[in-house]
């Protein structure tokens, strides 16, 4: 494909997302935010992006799992 | 009226337009209206722009002026221009075309065409067309030698008529028709030149015009039988040696009701001889006797030769070969069927007409971006081609009238040529953008349209293949109706649409604006062969949406542009709908559930070994009772690093009932990797055994189970067998499975329970079913192939969770096409779940064959499937095929499809509670038959990569499509949704290679190669030098003053990757090639050479017969004519399909039973030699040759 992937571009602008269960998901910045969906971080660089996600995101499990099975 | 009110008003209280109406438009309180008045229309525009600059001018006036149209020989003066306006149109003016206008020249020539003459002035001066002496031979002009040719390649064909078919109504004279049409010819020689092969050239030669009697063909039709007669009529081709090319036939409908087929061949008429042609037809039947022409195209003919000949071509050629350089070989239209070597020319038209308020949007976007009509269809068509995955340079062949000199107006004949349009979409610029760069290529283009087009092919010579146009493939025609074909002959009279059934480009997008009407017709005419009928009425629907889209606002990116069809919007939905009700139970549970129903039926066989639903279940439950008092439980983790065998099996489903997550270590893999595996996931406990103790890694912290250690021997039987449950947690994780990262090291997808029970209801619909009931509803059985490293070998347990009876295949077993095949027919197997390409193997081995047991069912997975292996699945009776598709971060499968549903390979439809979403560079939905990448959400969706948020926040991202907080995995494939909403594979986003059916990321090679401090740069690349072998290669540059060892590295890289991951070629270079930007250019790397599979040193040649042999053999089937006696036939690229090819082509030289183990062991020449000589040796005293395992 000549373009390139949207959430691979080094020169765009990203943000960051959060849903419900604190799960997070890079996001280019022209794209519209999907419903439930919140902005974190940004907008930033792919790589800052990516930082603030590896700092701040220390639980991948769905936050409704660790509600229910305790931490 | 002007005059009159001039002469009793000052000048400046003339009004600057007068418009008649009716009546006056009144408010309701019976005044005037005055919002309710049409825009002036700067008075009657008594032509269309001759062409694109006069159209801009056209344009600027307007927009000066605030008149909605300015006709090309009004004046600025009269439509309400003063000084002021004057100074600001100069200023647009010379913004738009460049040049050095001044406001004087608008008062010395103040209308568009006055202008755009002293514009010309400054061009380059040109030789006078004038009456020139005619050669005893008459060449042909560039346009007429071109068409020649391509009527040669049609022969006979239709492909190059040109048609006009006009319906007359009123009286019609025959006899005068005869001799207008005598008359006419008799004016324009171009209408009886013929064209005669002389001494190996092609030469004009005139005859005389027809006789009355020849002139017109009238026959009688009845209106029913109309279109097939048209259709006749307009198809029949010329001979253009022999005929002339125009002919007239007269369909009569009734007395006053004809239908005229005016054909020409198109090597003497183009769009811009049409007029002229009508206009002297009806002058000559009105009885009028027109001047004979000042010059004909004789003399253009002989005039161009002199233009050409005085350094033009090789200025205009300057222009060209800069515009284009770099210019894309081939568009990537989304065809329906493949490009053929024969160029077809059958071909179908279909219609649509853009509707006055958008022609009126449009014409303002032109207006206010100082470009033409064309240049807005131009940028249209662009958009769309580049929306519909055609890329981000788009070229498009365009007609010009190639009447440069105003003395060739009048004439009939073949002048247009063709020019290169290349629009730039990159960057995704606004629409309005998009014109400017459209009006800055076009501008200067068209001052350089002199150039023939096939000089111009021949100076760029680009790369020719058959079949496809050279430069462009699509083409964009455009003409301005004035409506004078309404009053031929002056009766009344009305356009009929005909259909050539030919096509002269892929696609050719034909425009015609009718100011008068406010619309644009547009006939599209598409290549049959290529496309089909639907997929050009799409074409033309998106079309007309983008032209709706920027008609309303040009100011929208063109990225953002809706061009889905309303059809595609409604079946992209019908297409999401794979919801399904799941039960509340872990696989584990159903399969306790399954053992309930079933207990005596045989669940598990291996070997000599089996077990009964009901033992199966006994020891799962007393597994999962031990790995508990271990500490497994939900969200811990369980290694299982077991051999093959009912045991892995049993572990597998006791980790699962205990609500843990297992974590699979491949006993062949480097420790250095399991190592990393272990404590990345840090498992409660790793379960081993006695056998493949020894090949875990040494992980102190981490506890070790021995199943075969007499105290867990003695504890398992202790504990009870009874039912052991915890309660279901679908979103806890089931399993991890480590893939290749493309940052260095593997990364653990994690995978919740949820998405294996949706796994489990889908195959019972989709797979389970339909099979048992196509095999007569008994119970089935399935070999078990996979390695459990890989969740493609889940197939096979769901098949036991179903209560059929699974076979686990042993590790040499499983690995032997000739032998696996074997088991196949002897063992009665049912079902088989493989690569495609082993699936080849496999069936090369008999797997199909006729006599013999045969699977009622092949599962694919893992890798593409070639047409080849599909058609065979489809054709063999009995036999069904399935090919199963999933990235390990969607649970198992994604998609799948079957030899039921698909003529062709396919990967099929979404499973249940699962949506394929393709997108393009701007996450929207790309068109049916349109290439994207595939996107996937649903239950099936894993949770992550374990311990990497933030590559698991790149990959799996938040979903637009589907509920509030949904994410989606993006795949990295490239695929195509068909017709049928089937998705295709298409083939990588990125990098990653399969090889074999594993998942590779070069980047990982990469990293481990940079690790050494003799490497400076390394690059992976996978390659197919010899047909049907990827072979992964290495090149690397060595550090500055250090030598590269390959066999260290070889054996580094073997310590820390699977060896399906190190390459079998090391090649040394002083440097990667970079393309122009810096990047790798993969092109430019060489292919390897014999010595760079080669382990190191010297090699030695083969010694003894028997070793020639096995050398022949190995050289033979690895491709590779220099294998040295020592070489490693794995280290050479050689996997388990050549390994099959090698074994068989042994088993004919050496008369006996060779198996895959006897490679393994002694992989190389010379230790494959010896212990076959030996074997021959063995058998000739006695002893019967037999395989070492």
């Amino acid at each position: 494909m000549a373009a390139t992937n949207p959430f691979e571009d080094d020169d765009a602008r990203y943000l960051v997302l959060v849903n419900d269960e604190n799960q997070h998901s890079l996001w280019p910045a022209f794209a519209e935010v999907p419903a439930g969906w919140r902005t974190v971080h940004g907008e930033d660089t792919r790589e800052g992006a990516t930082a603030y996600i590896d700092a701040h995101w220390t639980d991948l499990r769905p936050a409704s799992l660790i509600a229910r099975t305790g931490a | 009226m002007r005059a009159g009110l001039a002469a009793r008003l000052p000048e400046y209280m003339v009004p600057s337009a007068l418009i008649t109406l009716d009546a006056l438009p009144l408010t309701v309180n019976g005044k005037l209206d005055r919002r309710a008045l049409p825009a002036p229309q700067g008075g009657t525009a008594e032509r269309a722009p001759r062409d694109a600059r006069e159209e801009i001018l056209c344009g600027a006036f307007g927009e000066a002026l605030g008149l909605a149209e300015v006709g090309p020989e009004e004046n600025f003066f009269d439509l309400g221009g003063h000084s002021l306006l004057a100074a600001r149109l100069i200023a647009k003016v010379r913004n738009l075309l460049g040049g050095t206008l001044t406001v004087r020249d608008l008062f010395e020539a103040p209308t568009p065409a006055g202008l755009a003459h002293r514009l010309d002035t400054a061009g380059e001066p040109r030789p006078a067309l004038t009456r020139r002496p005619r050669p005893a031979d008459l060449p042909l002009s560039h346009a007429q030698r071109r068409m020649w040719y391509l009527q040669n390649l049609d022969r006979d064909g239709a492909t190059y008529n040109v048609p006009l078919v006009v319906r007359v109504t009123g009286p019609l004279d025959e006899p005068a028709l005869r001799a207008a049409v005598r008359a006419v010819s008799t004016r324009h020689e171009s209408l009886r030149t013929v064209f005669v092969q002389r001494d190996g050239s092609v030469y004009q030669q005139l005859l005389d015009a027809p006789a009355d009697a020849e002139a017109i063909e009238v026959r009688p039709v009845a209106e029913s039988a109309l279109d097939a007669a048209v259709q006749a009529a307009v198809r029949r081709g010329f001979d253009l040696a022999t005929e002339r090319p125009l002919r007239v036939t007269v369909l009569e409908l009734g007395p006053e009701d004809h239908v005229l087929v005016l054909l020409f061949h198109h090597i003497a008429g183009d769009e811009w001889s049409m007029l002229p042609f009508l206009d002297d037809l009806t002058a000559a039947y009105g009885g009028a006797r027109p001047e004979p022409l000042p010059v004909q195209y004789a003399d253009y003919t002989l005039w161009q030769q002199e233009l050409l000949a005085d350094g033009l071509v090789e200025r205009q050629l300057d222009h060209w070969t800069r515009a284009l350089a770099g210019l894309p070989e081939e568009l990537a239209l989304p065809l329906d069927h493949p490009r053929t070597p024969v160029a077809g020319y059958r071909g179908g038209t279909v219609h649509a007409q853009v509707p006055p308020a958008v022609y009126r949007g449009l014409r303002e976007a032109a207006r206010a971006t100082g470009t033409t009509t064309f240049m807005v269809l131009q940028a249209a068509v662009a958009t769309l081609l580049h929306r519909l995955g055609a890329g981000e340079d788009i070229p498009l062949g365009a007609p010009v009238a190639g009447r440069s000199d105003s003395g060739l107006d009048g004439l009939v004949g073949f002048f247009v040529n063709t020019v290169v349009l290349r629009t730039d979409l990159s960057g995704d610029p606004t629409f309005a953008e998009l014109l400017g760069r459209v009006r800055e290529f076009d501008l200067a283009g068209f001052a350089h349209q002199d150039l023939p087009f096939d000089r111009l092919v021949e100076a760029l010579n680009p790369p020719r293949v058959p079949g496809r146009h050279p430069l462009f493939q699509v083409m964009l025609g455009y003409q301005h109706n004035d409506g004078r074909a309404g009053r031929l002959l002056g009766l009344e009279s009305r356009i009929l649409p005909f259909d050539l059934g030919a096509a002269k480009f892929e696609l050719d997008f034909n425009f015609e604006e009718t100011s008068a009407t406010e619309e644009i017709d547009l006939a599209l005419e598409y290549a049959a062969d290529l496309y089909d009928r639907g997929t050009a009425e799409a074409l033309a629907e998106r079309l007309l949406a983008v032209l709706a889209q920027v008609a309303a606002d040009p100011h929208r990116s063109i990225g953002a542009l809706d061009v889905l069809t309303a059809g595609e919007r409604e079946l992209l939905g019908e297409w999401a709908e794979t919801g399904r009700e799941l039960p509340a139970a872990s696989v584990a549970e159903l399969l306790a559930e399954r053992a309930a129903s079933v207990p005596e039926e045989t669940a598990l066989v291996f070997g000599a070994e089996s077990w009964s639903y009901a033992e199966l279940d006994a020891r799962v439950d007393r597994l999962a009772r031990l790995f508990a008092a271990r500490g497994a439980g939900p969200e811990k983790v369980v290694a299982l690093g077991l051999p093959r065998s009912l045991d892995m099996v049993a572990s597998l489903f006791a980790v699962l009932r205990c609500g843990a997550a297992y974590l699979p270590l491949e006993l062949d893999y480097p420790a250095e990797r399991l190592a990393f595996m272990v404590e990345d996931t840090a498992p409660v406990v790793l379960v081993t055994n006695e056998a493949a103790a020894d090949r875990m890694p040494d992980t102190a912290d981490v506890p070790r189970l021995r199943l075969d250690d007499p105290s867990v021997v003695a504890e398992l039987a202790a504990l009870p067998a009874g039912p052991f449950q915890v309660p279901y947690e679908p979103d806890a994780a089931a399993y991890v499975i480590f893939t290749s990262g493309s940052t260095g090291r593997p990364k653990g997808v994690v995978t919740p329970y949820r998405g294996l029970t949706n796994m489990q209801v889908n195959h019972r619909e989709a797979i389970f079913d339909p099979v048992v009931a196509a095999a007569g509803g008994r119970r089935l059985r399935i070999a078990h192939t996979v390695s459990f490293s890989f969740d493609m070998s889940w197939e096979e347990l769901l098949w036991l969770v179903e209560g059929h009876e699974v076979h686990v295949l042993d590790e040499a077993l499983r690995r032997d096409a000739e032998a696996l095949s074997a088991y196949c027919a002897e063992h009665a197997v049912d079902v088989i779940n493989v690569t495609p390409s082993y699936a080849q193997a496999l069936v090369d081995r008999g797997l199909l064959d006729e006599g013999r047991h045969r699977p009622v069912l092949v599962l694919l997975g893992g890798e593409a499937v070639a047409e080849t292996l599909w058609s065979k699945l489809c054709d063999t009776p009995g036999v069904l095929g399935y090919n199963l598709y999933g990235p390990t971060e969607y649970t198992i499968n994604t998609l799948g499809g079957g030899t039921l549903d698909s003529d062709t390979a396919t990967v099929g439809r979404p499973i249940r509670n699962t949506v394929a979403h393709v997108l393009d560079g701007h996450l929207r939905p790309v068109p049916v038959g349109v290439p994207g990448e595939l996107y996937v959400s649903g239950v099936g969706l894993a949770r992550g990569y374990l311990n990497r948020p933030g590559l698991t926040a790149e990959r799996f991202v938040a979903d637009p499509f589907g509920e509030p907080g949904a994410r989606m995995y993006r795949t990295g494939d490239v695929v195509r949704r068909r017709a049928d909403g089937l998705l295709d594979f298409l083939g990588r986003a990125d990098d990653q290679v399969k090889i074999r059916g594993y998942r590779v990321e070069p980047g990982e090679i990469e990293d481990a190669l940079a690790d050494h401090q003799e490497i400076a740069r390394a690059a992976v690349v996978v390659r197919e030098d010899t047909p049907g072998v990827k072979r992964l290669a290495a090149y690397l540059v060595p550090s500055e003053g250090t030598l590269i060892s390959v066999a260290a590295i070889r054996r580094s890289l073997a310590a820390r990757l699977p060896a399906y991951m190190v390459p079998s070629a090391f090649v040394v270079l002083d440097a990667l090639p970079l393309t122009v930007n810096g990047k790798l250019d993969r092109a430019a790397l060489p292919a390897p050479r014999a010595e760079h599979h080669a382990v190191d040193g010297e090699r030695r040649a083969p010694r003894y017969p028997s070793e020639q042999a096995v050398h022949a053999a190995f050289a033979e089937v690895l491709g590779l004519p220099a294998v040295g006696i020592d070489d490693d036939f794995f280290d050479l690229g050689g996997h388990s399909l050549l390994a099959m090819e090698l074994l068989q082509r042994l088993r004919t030289d050496f008369e006996g039973d060779i198996c895959l183990p006897d490679l393994l062991a002694r992989p190389t020449v010379s230790a494959l030699a010896e212990h076959l000589v030996d074997r021959l040796v063995d058998a000739a005293l006695g002893g019967r040759p037999s395989c070492s395992a």
